[in-house]
């Protein structure tokens, strides 16, 4: 299921720099720091993720996509999990920024939005994969 | 035996222990005015998870009378949320676990009955063929059989880790959550709740700096967190020093 990394990947590794938004504020920096996974951890200590801060390009906000200045986050199990499991080895691979929640504040809005949120607004989010089915009914109805 | 993480990764970009991430329109919910900072990004997946969960469970339930959900752990960051939100979708009684020093605290959040589980499991106080729903959200090994057991014909096991029961009875579903994030009106529904004061008390144990994200890590890790374990990211706009 979550093979969807490598998508990811190819996403994270066509920047596109210069181009224009539909709405951005005009002070945004060029880059920024972020935890990017960069090996898998095995050992129950993780310490060594400090070390995993990286300076990054600020993305751009594409089709459908709003840039938000984050303010807060949160670790959750499945961040823990993402770091030991197999699954870190993909996302080491395609140098996947980890992290989920997200309060933060609209910087920019990129283009074909529908409206609804602007530059400015207070939002929150969980950045998990859309569209996907969620819902895993293995046995349904004492089947 | 392969782990798999239960959430889904993201498949484009980047995430969100960055000073600034992308995110698709559509995932994307005003914060409730209500909570800060803080309390507001601990929330969103925890909370999605729950309201996935307990929708499965077939809630809202405000067209049954006399609905009792259980929620396996009630001091964690699914729990401390999910008991609220049980009694905001309808549930008459809702009963939970806790260690003994937070056992007040979990019934103050709205738990009818909070079993110290340094005592006893939540299992050996409740009746055979007696709960509605079972919201396991610690997925200790044994849980969903001890569930099966207490759930009544019609209930339901919502299970978001941990094993599924090999010995489902009769006319009680089980199903395996994976919480999806691509729809931000279910967001606004947990900012209702937050806004009508339905849930109220985000816990918040710890707050580290991105540059610490290690340290935030290690406290999740430790298993035994109150709450939730946040980071701080950048500064509040218009945040004004004091």
């Amino acid at each position: 299921m979550s093979l969807r990394c490598v998508g990811a990947a190819l996403a994270a590794t066509v920047a596109i720099s210069g181009m224009a938004c539909a709405g951005a504020t005009s002070d945004l920096p060029s880059s920024m720091e972020a935890v990017v996974c960069v090996r898998e951890l095995t050992q129950k200590n993780y310490s060594a993720m400090d070390d995993w801060l990286t300076p990054l390009d600020v993305p751009q906000p594409e089709k459908r996509q709003v840039l938000i200045k984050v303010v807060g986050s949160s670790v959750n199990p499945c961040d823990v999990d993402l770091v030991k499991s197999f699954e870190a080895m993909l996302a080491r691979a395609f140098h996947k920024t980890l992290g989920f929640d997200v309060s933060g504040t609209i910087v920019a809005v990129g283009p074909d939005t529908d409206g609804r949120l602007k530059v400015g607004d207070e939002v929150w989010t969980d950045l998990g994969e859309m569209g996907l089915s969620s819902t895993e009914k293995i046995v349904e109805m004492g089947a | 035996m392969i782990s798999f993480v239960s959430h889904h990764i993201r498949a484009d970009d980047v995430g969100a222990f960055a000073e600034y991430a992308i995110a698709d329109e559509r995932q994307v919910g005003l914060k409730p005015k209500n909570l800060s900072w803080a309390q507001a990004g601990v929330v969103p997946l925890v909370g999605l998870t729950n309201l996935e969960s307990f929708y499965a469970a077939g809630a809202p339930w405000f067209d049954k009378s006399n609905v009792t959900v259980v929620v396996t752990s009630g001091q964690g960051g699914t729990g401390h949320i999910a008991v609220p939100m049980a009694k905001a979708l309808g549930a008459t009684t809702v009963i939970s676990t806790a260690s003994t020093d937070n056992v007040e605290w979990v019934k103050s959040l709205g738990a009818d009955v909070v079993v110290d589980f340094t005592k006893e499991t939540v299992w050996s106080t409740l009746p055979d063929d007696s709960v509605d729903v079972v919201y396991d959200n610690i997925g200790l090994p044994g849980n969903a059989d001890a569930a099966m057991k207490a759930l009544r014909v019609g209930g339901h096991l919502v299970m978001i880790q941990g094993d599924l029961s090999e010995h489902p009875k009769d006319g009680v579903s089980q199903t395996r959550i994976l919480c999806k994030a691509d729809d931000y009106r279910k967001l606004d529904t947990i900012a209702a709740m937050v806004d009508a004061g339905n849930i109220s008390d985000v816990r918040v144990q710890n707050t580290w700096p991105l540059a610490q994200i290690g340290e935030a890590y290690n406290e999740q890790a430790s298993g035994s967190v109150v709450g939730k374990v946040a980071v701080s990211i950048g500064s509040p706009p218009n945040a004004t020093v004091q």
